[in-house]
């Protein structure tokens, strides 16, 4: 094993770690000592890795995935987030948006099981937080292919409206913030950032729900959907994740809170 | 009785052939049938019905990484074997 590898498994093994703590230690820690053992043979993961991490962690949350989504805890999504996240360091794959995706989503989850005063604040500042990413996306973003959707801090680059997307749940179903959040998504969306400018306005979703199940579906719509992001596929995305909110989330359920 | 799921009854029957073994070697012993992907959440949950137990091995000399956990049949996984073959050969007799 050559030096460079070891330094991927060492970080690798840091990851889980953490990994192993923060969700089912019993499953995850075994497919990890199992996939480190092979990639120090190998000198490599599988290509198939992130893939595979995905499907255990989903797994994990039980055979009938309907009821498992709809129950999941935040621990189980963060687990995965960061598992996704791990796959995508580890692997040095192209998936620097993914694992934005999935960054979001752990702030998401976070947000989801803050507590209400702490979610109502964040709830307030989440409109001006939308139109900070954009001016600072207009003002030092980093321009590829005609789209300005990332910033660079000290060299690590960051997808600053996918990160704050989760707040996007926060929102208060009044006029005022849903006019501000709108206006910020249009401007991100033109700017080139199309999953959160599409995903931001679920602000006008009839029912405002909060919670882990709509946290995954409108982040990990888009990660399931590939790579190449067009405009059909991120409005499609962001409607079947609205649509699968709607019907994972009972009437009366108390996540979904008006 | 507890019952086995047909994927739980597969790792089952794998790991009464090869003995207590990694969720990566019965990947490699049944050739792909059994997912890398949903393997180590089906013997998570074996672990729970209490069909299996773990345990986790020593570190190989110069292996980074965490050490690797083997799983082997508990006498109630192969109780429900042998009683699921007995009613399958009981079956297949009263079906000739």
């Amino acid at each position: 094993m050559n030096a460079r590898t070891r330094a991927r498994v060492a970080r690798a093994t840091r990851w889980g770690r953490v990994l192993s703590a923060a969700s089912r230690r019993d499953i995850l820690e075994p497919f990890l000592a199992d996939h480190l053992a092979e990639m120090g043979e190998a000198g490599e993961l599988p290509p198939s890795f992130e893939r595979e991490a995905l499907r255990l962690v989903f797994g994990a949350f039980g055979e009938d995935r309907r009821r498992a989504l709809r129950d999941a805890s935040w621990r189980h999504l963060l687990g995965a987030t960061v598992l996704a996240t791990l796959a995508s360091l580890i692997t040095e794959s192209p998936l620097s948006q993914k694992a934005a995706v999935v960054v979001g989503a752990v702030l998401g989850v976070t947000v989801a099981s803050a507590g209400r005063r702490a979610s109502d604040t964040l709830g307030r500042l989440a409109p001006a937080a939308f139109l900070a990413a954009f001016g600072l996306l207009a003002a030092f973003g980093l321009e590829s292919e005609g789209r300005r959707a990332w910033l660079s801090l000290g060299g690590l680059p960051i997808q600053p409206a996918t990160l704050l997307l989760p707040l996007v749940l926060l929102v208060p179903a009044r006029p005022g913030p849903r006019i501000v959040t709108t206006v910020a998504a249009v401007a991100l969306f033109l700017l080139g950032d199309r999953v959160a400018g599409a995903a931001m306005l679920l602000v006008w979703a009839p029912a405002p729900v909060r919670g882990a199940p709509l946290v995954a579906t409108m982040l990990f719509a888009p990660l399931a959907l590939g790579d190449a992001l067009p405009l059909v596929t991120t409005s499609g995305s962001a409607t079947v994740a609205l649509l699968l909110t709607s019907a994972l989330l009972r009437p009366g359920d108390p996540r979904a809170t008006a | 009785m507890k019952r086995m799921s047909n994927k739980e009854r597969e790792v089952a029957q794998w790991l009464a052939r090869l003995g207590p073994a990694t969720g990566w070697a019965l990947v490699e012993a049944s050739a792909g049938a059994i997912k890398r992907g949903s393997v180590y959440v089906l013997l998570g949950r074996m672990v729970d019905k209490g069909f299996l137990e773990s345990e986790v091995g020593e570190r190989p000399a110069g292996q980074s990484g965490p050490p690797r956990r083997t799983y082997r049949l508990t006498a109630l996984a192969r109780r429900v074997l042998a009683a699921e073959a007995q009613i399958a050969a009981a079956l297949a007799e009263g079906s000739t």
